[in-house]
Formats: C-alpha cells, sequence, structure tokens
C-alpha cells in the first residue's frame, strides 16, 4: 500500500515538473526573442585559432626559423 | 597424471560443465545458443543490430570460457569456476572483493575488469551515450509541440508507476522496486544509473535485463501498435501547423543550457545524466563541428560497443540463474509492456485533443528509447500510409521521453536514496 501511494506521489511530482518545464521551454524561446540575442551576425569559426593564439603561433614559427638557422 | 586428466585439465570449459550444478550447465548452454540467436536476430535487423551482435557473441562466448580458476586464491583455484574476462561487482558493496588489493588483482588478470569497474560500474559509459544521443537530438522538435510531447511522455511512463507496487508485492524492497520499475521508462543509461543509485547489489541483472528488453521493444512493439490502433487510425497523416514557429541553433542552445541547469538545480541525483544530455545538445547546437563528430560518432558508437559487449559478458550462467532474476525478467516484460500501452493510450487522448489531427501511433515514440521507438513509429505508419509522415512529431516525444525519464529518475533517487533497506 505504501509503494502504491509513494508511486502516485511519485507519478504527480513527475507530471508537476514535466508541465512545469513545458511552460518554460515556449516562455523561454519568447524571453530570447524579445532580447535579440539572436542577432543575425557572421557565426564565428570556433574550430580556427584565435587571433591571439594565431600572433603566437607566428611568433613561436619565426623563433624556430631563427633558432634553426643560427644552428647551422 | 592421466592422459585423460591432461585432457580434463586442457579442455576446462566442457569438464567444468559437469563440475557446476546440472541447472547452470544446462543454463550455460542455453545461454551459448541464445547469444547466437541474439547476434542473428541483429543481423536480420529484427533486434537492434548495435546493441545484440556485440551482446549476443560476449554471452556466448562468456559462458563458454569457463574454467577453474580463481584470480584471488591461485593454489586452491580447481575448488571454483571462473572465467579470464570480469568479476561483477568487484570492490562495489556486496561482493566478496572488498579491499583495494583484491580489486587491483583482479583489474590485473580480467582483461575486461578496467572497463567494467572504470567506465560501467561507475556509471560513466551511461553518461557517455547521453552525450553522443544528445550530440543526435533536435529539441527544435519538442519545442514545436512542447505540451503535446510532455504529455505523450508522461502517459508513456504508465509502466513505470504501476510496475513499482507490483515489483514491492514480489518481494522486493521499495527502493528495489524503484530500481527496477524504471525498465519501464526504457532508457538504458537511466536504468543503469537509478540501480547503481538504489538497488547496485541488483545492478548486473537490471542491467541485463533492461537492454535485453530495449531490444525486444523494436521487434515487439509493432505487434503492439497494430493490436491497439487500428488500420484507419494508423494511417492519419500529420500536418505541420502553419503557424508552427521555427527556432534558431543559438536558440535552441540557450533553451538546453538553460534547461539543463535548471534541472539539475531540481534534481542534483540525476545532474549527471542531465548534463550529459543537454552537453550533447549544446555541442550540436553551437557549432563547433569537431566535437560534435566526435561525441556523435567515436563517442556515442565506441561507448554503444562496449555497452553492448559488457552486457553480453556479464550474462554468464550463474547470474542469470539467480532465483532473483526471474521476477526481473517478468517485472521488467511488464514495465515495458504497460509503458508501450500507456503511450498508445496517450496517443489516443492527443488524437481526442487535437480532434483526430494527431496520429495516435505517435504516442509509443513516448517510450524514451531514442530514437528507436521514434523509428518504429514511422515504420508501421509508412506501411499503411507511404505518405505519412510522423517522424517530426515522434522525435518531439521520444526527446521528451528521455527528459521525464530523468525527472523520474531524480525522483525516486531523491526520495528513496536515504531510505534503508
Amino acid at each position: 500500500m505504501d509503494s502504491l501511494k509513494f508511486s502516485l506521489v511519485a507519478y504527480a511530482f513527475a507530471i508537476v515538473l514535466a508541465l512545469i518545464i513545458a511552460c518554460f521551454i515556449p516562455a523561454l524561446a519568447f524571453v530570447i526573442k524579445k532580447l535579440n540575442l539572436d542577432r543575425n551576425e557572421e557565426p564565428a569559426d570556433l574550430t580556427m585559432p584565435s587571433s591571439n593564439s594565431m600572433q603566437e603561433e607566428q611568433a613561436l614559427a619565426v623563433a624556430i626559423a631563427v633558432a634553426h638557422s643560427q644552428r647551422k | 597424471m592421466n592422459n585423460l586428466e591432461s585432457l580434463k585439465e586442457i579442455f576446462q570449459g566442457f569438464t567444468s560443465l559437469f563440475a557446476v550444478d546440472p541447472k547452470i550447465a544446462v543454463g550455460r548452454l542455453v545461454l551459448i545458443g541464445l547469444g547466437f540467436l541474439l547476434m542473428y536476430l541483429g543481423r536480420k535487423g529484427v533486434l537492434e543490430a548495435l546493441i545484440m551482435i556485440p551482446m549476443g557473441l560476449g554471452m556466448a562466448t562468456i559462458n563458454a570460457a569457463v574454467m577453474f580458476f580463481n584470480p584471488l586464491d591461485t593454489v586452491n583455484a580447481a575448488n571454483r569456476v571462473g572465467n579470464l574476462f570480469v568479476e561483477p561487482q568487484a570492490g562495489a558493496s556486496g561482493s566478496a572483493v572488498q579491499n583495494a588489493a583484491d580489486l587491483m588483482t583482479i583489474l590485473q588478470i580480467d582483461w575486461l575488469q578496467p572497463i567494467y569497474t572504470f567506465t560501467f560500474s561507475n556509471g560513466l559509459i551511461a553518461c557517455f551515450v547521453f552525450m553522443g544521443i544528445g550530440s543526435l537530438l533536435d529539441i527544435g522538435f519538442v519545442l514545436a509541440r512542447p505540451f503535446t510531447s510532455m504529455i505523450l511522455a508522461l502517459f508513456a511512463e504508465l509502466g513505470t508507476f504501476v510496475t513499482l507496487p507490483v515489483a514491492t508485492a514480489f518481494g522486493f524492497t521499495i527502493k528495489e522496486a524503484a530500481a527496477i520499475s524504471t525498465v519501464g521508462g526504457a532508457d538504458g543509461p537511466m536504468v543503469l544509473f537509478t540501480s547503481l543509485k538504489l538497488a547496485p547489489h541488483l545492478f548486473v541483472p537490471i542491467a541485463v535485463v533492461a537492454y535485453l528488453y530495449l531490444g525486444l521493444t523494436y521487434g515487439g512493439y509493432p505487434y503492439l501498435i497494430k493490436l491497439m490502433v487500428p488500420k484507419r487510425l494508423r494511417s492519419i497523416p500529420m500536418q505541420t501547423p502553419k503557424n508552427q514557429k521555427q527556432y534558431s541553433a543559438f536558440e535552441k542552445m540557450v533553451v538546453a543550457s538553460v534547461m539543463c541547469v535548471l534541472l539539475s538545480f531540481l534534481l542534483p541525483v540525476a545532474a549527471p545524466l542531465i548534463f550529459s544530455l543537454f552537453f550533447g545538445v549544446v555541442v550540436r547546437e553551437s557549432g563547433i563541428k569537431p566535437f560534435q563528430d566526435f561525441i556523435g560518432g567515436p563517442v556515442l558508437y565506441g561507448s554503444t560497443m562496449f555497452l553492448g559487449l559488457m552486457l553480453g559478458i556479464l550474462c554468464d550462467a550463474n547470474t542469470i540463474m539467480d532465483p532473483k532474476v526471474l521476477p526481473l525478467l517478468l517485472l521488467g516484460c511488464l514495465a515495458l509492456l504497460l509503458s508501450g500501452v500507456g503511450g498508445l493510450l496517450g496517443g489516443y487522448f492527443m488524437y481526442w485533443v487535437s480532434g483526430g489531427k494527431i496520429n495516435p501511433v505517435i504516442g509509443i515514440a513516448g517510450v524514451s528509447c531514442v530514437p528507436t521507438t521514434a523509428k518504429v513509429a514511422q515504420k508501421v505508419v509508412s506501411k499503411d500510409n507511404p505518405h505519412a509522415v510522423i517522424m517530426p512529431a515522434a522525435l518531439g516525444a521520444n526527446i521528451s521521453g528521455v527528459i521525464t525519464s530523468a525527472i523520474i529518475a531524480g525522483i525516486f533517487c531523491s526520495l528513496l536514496a536515504k531510505l534503508a533497506g
């Protein structure tokens, strides 16, 4: 009997939580649209190194080339 | 040592058959046959090949590769039969292997023990599978119909909540019953996770039963649909509403991120799984292609392969012939059957609410075996009406099924974790 009661309580709890999430999803999408966070900007290529790291890489390449020529 | 004894020593797989209880020996032979059958059905497409082929071969092999062996007592090895694959639950509570030195010995001897101990028994593999599934999910399907999807998913949890009191009537404690009943959610990683949290001593049989039946849903649910839904209703084509909103990848990413944090906030016990699922979704929508390829490819398929392999290896006769496993087999079957029935009842409910616009078959996709049940729903409908496309709505219910399963796992773990027994 206790397990039946527990099962019903858990089901009721799950229903409430799932419906809250179902309400929350469109509300959140609405807020995002209103805040206009999703501007149609050119998306950054996230797989490419940033300008800083590019500069660092170039500096490292130059340093390696200099070291190599000095050894010769 | 005479010749006969030498032969016995060499062919321990055969001689060990006569050294154990005859029931176990018969069980070994039956499981070898069952392993081959699962492989055959997987190859034919009747059952899910990704799980069934490695599982079938593992099951057949583990029941053949039995020898007189005790990794912790090699001097008296002849007194015990074992294998060189895995020691289930080594190091877990209730196991004979309790100290770190013994566990280390087993890790060094049994070749699959590191995979089992470091990925399977701590739930890591379940999280990896969830990450992979997340990277394949388009939550736009849920955003398009949040209420329909959630209601269908809630109906499809019927098996979970009916099986729980039935399992206690079978003599299981409420924690064990809750762990078994999550099979009704048809969500493999969730079942692994809940059984680890609530009934670690039943983890191996519950995991085996769950995945065995999840494979069977692929073959069994089409018959349930045909039994419960007449052809006239199965052929209903679902139209996309004209005013349906389209969501950008950015919006989907923000929704997924906020939902991940919110659900983890509400249900910290299920946070590892919730995080893994939504991390996959966020990676998909963020546009980081190398991550998406990695999670949706090597991580997902590698985890699925080892999951199938481990499940097969765990199907040795000693585990499967345990008297506690038979009720688990019945209860797992009941849970999945009732969840399928509940899902279709949900489909009928939405058909009624929508004035006949929703095909009731999408209800079966509320059972969160992603994407199997959505594929099953589309396959059945296509046979009756090749022009009916229900896949987008079915996937919405499918994804919501994962979310409701996570909610239920969280509720069970939160409410029962501190309970004794």
